[in-house]
């Protein structure tokens, strides 16, 4: 009885950190001067398996061109109630998105990847511009985007 | 009396809603009640208009070429009666569409957006992302 105390005591102490732990993380984006209107961004996070996870934030005020960030609005099933409370502006060319929040410990080295979805008005679509493992190792590597991201890092 | 009532509330009613629908600038016409590409090409002509495109847009005709002056412009075009309900020519500002608001220059970001953030296990402590445009 007392040897399933301890172990239960030992457990919970190792694994409740685990839950519980975060580390304040800054997602630094920065467009090209791609001689557009002001671009449109999903930051949304997939799993090992590249199943979709969740959204972090949406860049672009109106929910009608969200379709247009074709990788989230498959992942995510174009839901609003998801990305209540985390959405912004659009980011103009040549400007820099810096989002900071709070992420979960869990998702660092674990097979995670963060997606950087972009769409411009009447410009091509660019799902998944940026795609980065979410590693430690990673932290403060800058990544470069396919199209309208010139430059992607997450700093820790 | 009461029926001049009712009648003021209708009529109330379906001026505001046309306030309302004026604010949106997506069209939404019925496909089978849509003109073809050919009338649309027709009616810029008959402008004066040199087409160098047609689309579809958010459910309207989107015609870009230039007009009777030669300048440059796209227009949004009600793809039943084909009435030209945007108009944006080049230099000028945006359309009364409010698709300004798409840059983010023109608009201030959002300095600590309210409200928390979902529940989706990706946000530690539950608390706002804070954000900035540089």
């Amino acid at each position: 009885m007392k040897s399933l105390l301890l172990a239960l005591v030992i457990s919970t102490a190792l694994t409740a950190p685990e839950l519980a732990a975060a580390r304040s993380v800054t997602l630094t984006t920065t467009l090209n001067n791609y001689g557009g209107d002001g671009a449109y961004l999903a930051l949304y996070v997939t799993d090992a398996a590249g199943a979709y996870k969740g959204t972090l934030w949406v860049a672009g005020g109106k929910s009608k061109y969200y379709s247009h960030l074709s990788g989230w609005e498959r992942g995510s099933g174009g839901n609003l109630a998801q990305i209540s409370g985390i959405t912004g502006a659009s980011v103009g060319a040549g400007r820099t998105l810096k989002v900071t929040l709070d992420l979960a410990d869990a998702l660092f080295d674990a097979g995670y990847k963060l997606h950087i979805d972009a769409a411009v008005e009447d410009m091509r679509d660019s799902p998944s511009d940026v795609v980065v493992p979410l590693t430690s190792a990673g932290a403060g590597q800058p990544v470069k985007g396919r199209n309208y991201i010139r430059s992607f890092t997450y700093g820790m | 009396m009461r029926r001049a009532a009712l009648i003021a509330v209708a009529v109330l009613g379906v001026l505001a809603s046309g306030v309302a629908m004026a604010d949106d600038d997506d069209c939404t016409v019925p496909m089978a009640q849509w003109q073809p590409r050919e009338a649309v090409a027709e009616m810029a002509k008959a402008r004066g208009w040199t087409v160098s495109r047609i689309r579809v847009d958010d459910g309207c005709y989107q015609i870009r070429g230039q007009d009777e002056n030669g300048r440059a412009f796209k227009a949004k075009i009600d793809p039943g009666s084909l009435a030209v309900i945007g108009l944006k020519r080049k230099g000028e500002d945006h359309d009364r569409s409010g698709r300004r608001h798409r840059d983010g220059a023109s608009r201030p970001a959002p300095a600590s957006p309210t409200g928390a953030p979902p529940a989706n296990g990706l946000f530690g402590d539950g608390a706002a992302p804070k954000v900035e445009i540089q």
